[in-house]
């Protein structure tokens, strides 16, 4: 019996071919996208779980206040991770994690930049799970200059040497032994590293100073049964007790669990781009919609075709067949099918991972599947669409009274309306996906074309690697500007684009509470020129004044703005007590005009610009005027080799480094995009699929209508009218819905475009032309049919 | 074997009661090979659907070897139809992705009989009906006149006691027809039970006796009219 039951479905699916593959494409696409979207979510919500302590682990931060002082930084200064393990008992252990900064590593010949590391605790390895292949966890990092590599650094470094007491030759001056090798980290977690070296190598003036020198990723392990918030007053108070005159209450010390850390937390200073639950939550909506699209298709087509297997189900029954095996037998045919489409969905998955891995920012891999949870959710899901879509024709086919069916009188009419709100439905989730991703589109574009303040192409940053060189600046700069197509060349200690430093500064006339929190660029008297930055008020640094160099500041509009002097701001002077500096009582210089130092997320904060002292500079940034950049770079390399002949030069072109700042959210466009297109796809399908019905199931109709005079512009009409009806209605619904969604994601931006009619207009030409194809290509074919055919029966 | 008492059917529209079959009092006999006739519309293919359980009726009592019917349920329904009944329609009713092979085989298959009986219920009933060359092609790629041989096949294989035929040759040529009704012959000699509906007297006459019909009510008998 079960052989004639497999029998019948596959030769029902092999001789409805366009169906069958609708069927089972659209619901294979539909479950492969919601797979992916699992995984991703799987992915995201398994960071740091790896770690056997994961739920004493927590991160020392600071949130609310302000940033200039020590406020919503994800990193804190040393001596708090030190006073919280001896002051507080309720912590077990601690450790810190300051970046190694990028550079020159040497064994014997091979020489790498190497900049993926931190200095750590030497508790960091028995706190956190980074297990070691080889060396011992509890001393590898006690002793100054020692460092602990991966698999592929030792790889990369040695060959097939052991590293083990090898030593690392760093910048030609200071030299690390290896004292064991580390598994490689998971990506899974909120920060990774390829090497880790003793924080006892670390030293910084600063370092013992309770405010300045934040530079310290502190993580504490908590005691049974301790009270976070207790810990987090307890830490309070220690704050309060050393910071004096700097404490600000309104800046809390906060344990964040580090489980939480890569979806909630997103402070100044995060040591890798962490996610967010948004867009958690909306890929998963997304990721639920088209498969709910497909599953609707699924079960609209196959409870449309059900009815062409009235005669079937009536000769069963007059040959004996009970209602029970009745519903068997479909329910096990829409079973066949949902498993069919279960296998090509995962092989869809399998091919379209590693794109949507890149998409979504999120290097995860298929042996997420392998998560039992996932696999049984997966199969479970399967099932049910398989159930709901067989419930149908099974019990209500198997219902009615066989003399009936067999002499035809038996019409499927009961859930036409419930298949028409399935067809608006489909197409109001459609809308709503395309005009979402024409809004995306357009605020990309819109943060790529918007005026910046500032010129981001055709400039090439060289970091500087040997520290040596910068008194030698002036020389070099005229070297580069020699070379034919360099216009301007500048030197600075960061960059815009996420680079600008927070300092205490003191605004003179202004009362402490009421001055801003000023961001920083240490510049030099190029810099203005060479990004293209434009003086509204005052001069730019010049060397014509020799004074200038730690001798005044340039503000930005917003800067000034805020601070709200009074009097001409030119008039105005600004102090800089910091230790290397020599800047008190400074005039205000210049007023620069609002540029994006940040991402378009972000409103423009207030800003100041000074030259420190040479010794300052990391960065050098090259303006050209030509395309050939081959050339150019190949003669700054030459020039550079003159002054650095131990490192080679690195140059990133400036517009592909300021551009990262939207990838995650551009990447998260063009994925949604794709999601789009499946989903418009799969509606399309269930058109298509329901119009073919449609038409099958009126061929007698169209028949007659012919005969009797009907053009075939006539039925074509008659056929589309009411699928194309659904269609506007569904626009109509998704319009507003998709406008509620859309304006909320931008809000995000601080810098927005706008939702214009156009992506309406647009929206519905996408819409209708695609329904239109798939309603018309289906009338068409049943208008031209020749009616002698389609009047002809048994 | 079939006794119908003051069986009605009827419509009931609003405030109007339209009547398929009024009043119908028949009994028939094992071993008879009977024919409906009357115009169309007059009942005919009602009183076959209610004489093979596939219709009900809406008062009147019916017992089948002296079993009510109309107390019957779904499941006693379809066990009289794996065993007792076969059915042969005028559009033949075979199911269009199965072979003749698979066809006649699948009565067998919802009465649960062994793997290697059905082989040997099937083959011999394909040659008994010549159609063995023919079992694995698929109904469309027969002529009427062997679609309806499968569809006698199908009815026959459950080796039921009664046959009802609801114009089994109303699509067919007059050979074909001969040879369906030949057989029918063949197999109320067998003591099969036959009752079949028909416009065709020619075709009538193959059985032994005649039930007129119009507007729903029985008009006359004639019991053993052929002989």
């Amino acid at each position: 019996m079960f052989k004639n039951y497999l029998k019948i479905a596959f030769r029902n699916l092999k001789k409805h071919k366009v169906y069958s593959s609708i069927n089972v494409i659209g619901l294979a696409a539909g479950l492969a996208c919601f797979i992916l979207v699992g995984l991703y979510i799987s992915y995201e919500t398994s960071f740091d779980k790896y770690h056997e302590n994961k739920d004493e682990l927590y991160r020392l931060v600071t949130t609310g206040g302000r940033d200039d002082n020590y406020g919503g930084i994800a990193k804190v200064t040393a001596p708090w991770g030190e006073a919280a393990l001896t002051e507080i008992s309720e912590i077990e252990s601690m450790t810190r994690f300051v970046f190694h900064g990028t550079s020159l590593m040497r064994y014997k010949e091979n020489r790498f930049f190497e900049g993926n590391g931190f200095f750590a605790d030497s508790s960091a390895l028995e706190m956190f799970t980074f297990p070691l292949i080889e060396g011992d966890p509890k001393t590898a990092l006690d002793l100054p200059n020692s460092i602990i590599i991966d698999e592929d650094f030792a790889q990369r470094f040695f060959g097939e040497e052991n590293p083990m007491g090898k030593t690392i030759i760093v910048s030609e001056e200071t030299e690390y032994t290896v004292t064991g090798i580390l598994e490689e980290v998971p990506s899974n977690s909120h920060f990774t590293f390829d090497f880790l070296v003793s924080l006892t190598s670390y030293t910084h003036p600063d370092i013992d100073d309770w405010r300045i020198w934040n530079q310290f990723y502190t993580y504490v392990q908590l005691k049974d049964g301790a009270q976070v918030a207790s810990v987090e007053n307890q830490m309070q108070d220690i704050l309060e007790l050393n910071l004096g005159e700097h404490f600000n209450p309104e800046s809390k010390a906060t344990l964040q669990p580090i489980t939480s850390i890569h979806l909630t937390s997103n402070l100044w200073r995060e040591m890798t781009l962490n996610s967010d639950t948004s867009s958690l939550y909306a890929y998963g909506i997304v990721g639920f919609f088209i498969l709910l699209l497909a599953c609707i298709n699924f079960i609209n087509l196959m409870t449309a075709r059900a009815s062409t297997r009235l005669k079937e189900v009536g000769i069963r029954k007059t040959i004996g067949a009970q209602r029970g095996a009745l519903i068997r037998q479909f329910l096990g045919e829409s079973l066949i099918v949902t498993f069919i489409a279960l296998i090509l969905a995962l092989i869809i998955t399998d091919l379209f991972l590693p794109s949507f891995s890149e998409l979504s920012s999120s290097p995860f891999d298929n042996t997420f599947l392998l998560n039992p949870i996932i696999l049984g959710s997966i199969l479970v899901l399967t099932l049910l669409i398989g159930f709901l879509s067989g419930m149908y024709p099974a019990f209500v086919l198997s219902s009615p009274k066989p003399s009936s069916i067999l002499k035809g009188v038996q019409k499927i009419q009961g859930n036409v309306l419930l298949r028409k709100g399935l067809v608006v439905f489909q197409f109001a989730a459609s809308v709503a996906l395309i005009c979402s991703t024409l809004v995306m589109q357009k605020q990309f574009s819109f943060m790529q074309n918007k005026d910046l303040g500032f010129d981001k192409e055709q400039v090439i940053n060289i970091p500087i690697r040997d520290f040596t060189i910068n008194p030698q600046f002036e020389t070099i700069k005229e070297e580069f500007l020699q070379i034919p197509g360099v216009n301007n060349v500048s030197f600075s200690g960061n960059l815009p684009g996420g680079g600008d430093w927070g300092l205490p500064y003191v605004a003179d006339g202004i009362p402490e509470e009421d001055q801003p929190t000023m961001r920083m660029l240490a510049i030099d008297h190029d810099f203005v020129e060479t990004f293209g930055m434009e003086i509204t008020e005052g001069r730019d640094f010049s060397t014509e004044y020799s004074t200038d160099v730690q001798g005044g500041f340039l503000l930005n509009e917003e800067a000034v703005k805020q601070l709200n002097w009074t009097e001409n701001t030119l008039a105005q002077s600004i102090s800089f007590p910091f230790d290397q500096l020599d800047m008190n009582n400074k005039p205000v210089l210049g007023v620069v005009k609002d540029f994006h130092f940040r991402s378009m997320k972000e409103e423009i904060a207030p800003i100041m610009l000074f030259i420190p002292p040479n010794g300052w500079y990391s960065q050098i940034s090259v303006k050209i005027n030509t395309t050939n950049t081959e050339e150019i770079i190949a003669g700054l390399e030459e020039v550079w080799a003159k002054f650095d002949p131990v490192h080679p030069m690195t140059a990133t072109f400036f517009d592909q480094r300021y551009g990262r700042l939207h990838q995650v959210e551009e990447n998260a466009g063009t994925l949604l995009g794709y999601l789009t297109a499946v989903a418009i796809l799969i509606a399309c399908f269930g058109l298509f699929g329901l119009v073919a019905f449609s038409a099958q199931q009126r061929t007698k109709e169209i028949g007659i209508r012919k005969v009797l005079g009907s053009s075939v512009q006539g039925i074509v009409g008659l056929l589309s009218k009411e699928y194309l009806a659904l269609v506007m209605f569904g626009f109509i619904v998704g319009i507003p819905l998709s406008y509620y969604w859309i304006s909320g994601w931008l809000n995000q931006f601080a810098y927005q475009t706008s939702i214009g009619a156009e992506i309406f207009v647009f929206t519905f030409c996408i819409t209708v032309l695609v329904a239109m194809l798939a309603v018309c290509y289906q009338a068409i074919k049943a208008a031209l049919l020749n009616p002698v055919q389609s009047l002809k029966s048994e | 074997m079939i006794k119908l008492t003051n069986i009605d059917k009827y419509l009931d529209k609003k405030f109007q009661r339209t009547f398929i079959l009024k009043d119908i009092n028949l009994e028939l006999e094992q071993g008879e090979f009977a024919s409906i006739m009357g115009p169309s519309g007059a009942g005919k293919s009602t009183l076959l659907n209610i004489l093979g359980f596939l219709d009900d009726a809406n008062s009147g009592e019916y017992h089948f070897f002296d079993e009510p019917v109309h107390n019957l349920s779904e499941k006693q329904k379809s066990q009289y139809h794996k065993s007792h009944i076969g059915f042969v329609f005028q559009a033949y009713h075979l199911i269009d992705e199965l072979t003749v092979y698979e066809n006649i085989e699948m009565p067998l298959l919802y009465r649960k009989v062994k793997g290697s009986e059905r082989k040997g219920m099937v083959a011999e009933i394909l040659d008994r009906f010549n159609m063995v060359a023919k079992k694995d092609l698929f109904p469309h790629q027969l002529s009427g006149g062997q679609q309806q041989l499968v569809g006698v096949a199908r009815a026959l294989i459950g080796s039921p006691k009664l046959i009802l035929a609801d114009e089994p040759t109303g699509n067919l040529h007059s050979d074909q027809a001969a040879e369906i009704m030949e057989l029918f012959q063949s197999l109320n000699k067998e003591g099969v039970t036959i009752v079949q509906v028909t416009h065709s007297e020619k075709m009538a006459s193959y059985g032994n006796r005649i039930i007129k019909m119009q507007d729903g009510m029985l008009l006359e008998n004639f019991p053993h009219m052929a002989d």
